[in-house]
């Protein structure tokens, strides 16, 4: 069981490169390949606010259950 | 006062152990060699082999180094072995505050590296303690396994601050 995060897909639907989304939610390209790649352990609410705000999606879209997926240690 | 960073504790505390580096093994290789001549009661002639003995006769009020000279000489050389050990255990334990010193002098300080080096120096300690019967170094290595497990904590703590986006 795990939370899946959908960054990649909403990046790709809304045709955002991932060095522009990091300059735009003021955060380094690194913090944001992590959450791209699913490797971050949390997420700020601020971060998650600055995403929604700039891809014009919902927490929901960036985030999916996966019951299968091995959770969070 | 600072505790990590440059021109800190911790940097003061590298350069310290750097310094034991350079006393340390000169200081065994002297040890050895005095003690090589005072317990062979080896003479040759010159004054500093003289001047050993001399200093060794004297030492009547000493039982243990009394005990120790009324052993035959191939009994005496158990001293060696033990010095060695000793100098390994020492070796290690500079060795690896020096690179814990070295973190934390760079800011690195809740690292799992750093729980490693502490677990190992830990160990080197309690071995000394055990080895040199000395209750005190072994109620320091207690402390330092709590230190360790702080340590250990602060460092998950700190990859999950680190990956928090």
């Amino acid at each position: 069981m795990g939370i899946v995060f959908r960054l990649d897909r909403m990046m790709a639907d809304r045709k955002m490169p991932l060095n522009e989304l990091a300059r735009r939610i003021d955060i380094t390209d690194a913090n944001l390949s992590i959450l791209k790649t699913g490797k971050a352990k949390a997420v700020r609410i601020a971060t998650l606010e600055a995403i929604c705000r700039e891809l014009n999606c919902q927490p929901g879209d960036l985030l999916e259950y996966d019951p299968d997926k091995p959770p969070a240690e | 006062m600072r505790y990590f960073g440059h021109k800190s504790l911790s940097s003061i505390l590298y350069r310290l152990t750097q310094a034991g580096w350079i006393l340390m093994i000169p200081g065994v290789l002297a040890l050895c060699t005095l003690l090589f001549f005072a317990l062979f009661q080896i003479d040759l002639g010159d004054p500093i082999t003289s001047g050993i003995n001399g200093e060794c006769a004297k030492m009547t009020h000493d039982q243990d180094w009394q005990e120790m000279m009324s052993m035959p000489p191939l009994a005496r050389t158990v001293v060696f072995p033990y010095l060695f050990l000793v100098t390994f255990l020492l070796v290690q334990i500079l060795r690896k505050s020096q690179s814990l010193f070295d973190n934390f002098r760079n800011n690195s300080v809740f690292r799992t590296a750093n729980v490693r080096i502490l677990s190992n120096l830990n160990k080197y300690m309690i071995a000394l303690a055990v080895v040199t019967f000395n209750p005190a170094t072994l109620l320091v290595c207690l402390i330092l396994m709590l230190v360790t497990e702080i340590l250990k904590d602060g460092s998950t703590l700190q990859d999950e601050l680190d990956l928090t986006v």
